[in-house]
């Protein structure tokens, strides 16, 4: 593989200029989908234009790198009581949690179920339950990381699901009969482990 | 240039590691070879298991000269799109998604 340094010359095509010479320099190059940017990057400049039309192999890690840093949004829209549940399931855990533990506990759940730490069997028939058979009026909105991104279509798909909307859904039920239910709530002490890493 | 040649010229370039990415002032993030979500290894593996059926080839939109292949793979039942030329010293790639 040659290593290209800042300054070296190649060719590319330019969406202005069509086949044309470019210059190899350190740029800011933001992703399409408007999650971020790359910065100080080597990036091929048309020579005509200036406009960035490459990168070459080498700044794969880089970009690789940025691009996990990303933040995307995994979003459900659920009945007003869901957001109740994961209120009274974090104050069960520690009375001073306050709404913000939910995320926590979702992606707690979420990475459980997983590993097959937390087994869920029946998580698609807690959809079907006369709990979750009212209006969706609320919404649950998480900024993840790409590889939580990935692990949640992969639960999706393991747990038999349509999407990322019916997960959280599922999970929300689950932390209800697990937590908020029972008397003596299932991986409690695991729990406020959780929560003293939370502060 | 046919498939075959196009075939191994992509094999050859990814192996040696002479290629890059086409970007148009981004990053497209629907090129998951560039963002590291793919694998040289992976698309090494889609471009093998294409068949001449599954290549075109067209003019670039940006410049008529340079051809455009397009190797369309199939891979657990989901078709993926490569898209790329081949421009000194190897080859530059638009796209690699399902």
């Amino acid at each position: 593989m040659k290593i290209i340094k800042e300054g070296d010359n190649g060719r590319a095509v330019c969406q202005d200029c069509g086949l044309v010479p470019i210059t190899y320099r350190l740029k800011d190059i933001p992703f399409s989908d408007k999650s971020g940017l790359v910065k100080n990057v080597l990036a091929g400049v048309c020579d005509a234009c200036e406009r960035v039309v490459s990168v070459p192999r080498q700044s794969t890690p880089q970009i690789k790198s940025e691009y996990q840093k990303t933040r995307v949004p995994v979003e459900s829209r659920v009945p007003a009581h869901f957001l109740d549940i994961l209120s009274l399931a974090s104050a069960k855990i520690r009375e001073d949690l306050g709404h913000d533990f939910s995320r926590h506990l979702i992606l707690y759940y979420l990475h459980g179920i997983n590993s097959g730490h937390i087994k869920c069997p029946g998580i698609k028939g807690l959809l079907d339950s006369d709990i979750a058979s009212a209006p969706a009026s609320k919404r649950v909105s998480l900024k993840v990381s790409r590889n939580t991104e990935k692990e949640f279509s992969e639960v999706v798909h393991k747990v038999g699901l349509k999407n990322n909307s019916e997960l959280i859904k599922g999970i929300i039920l689950k932390i209800n009969q697990d937590i908020v239910q029972p008397e003596n709530p299932v991986r409690f002490k695991e729990l406020k482990t959780l929560a003293s890493a939370f502060g | 240039m046919g498939f075959k040649d196009a075939k191994e010229g992509a094999l050859r370039c990814l192996r040696s590691g002479d290629y890059a990415h086409a970007v148009r002032d981004e990053i497209d993030v629907k090129n998951l070879l560039a963002c590291g979500l793919v694998t040289e290894e992976d698309v090494i593996a889609l471009i093998n298991r294409t068949k001449g059926n599954q290549h075109e080839e067209r003019p670039h939109d940006n410049d008529r000269s340079v051809t455009v292949h397009i190797f369309k793979p199939q891979h657990k039942g989901v078709t993926w799109y490569i898209k790329f030329y081949f421009v000194e010293p190897g080859v530059m790639f638009i796209s690699v998604h399902p």
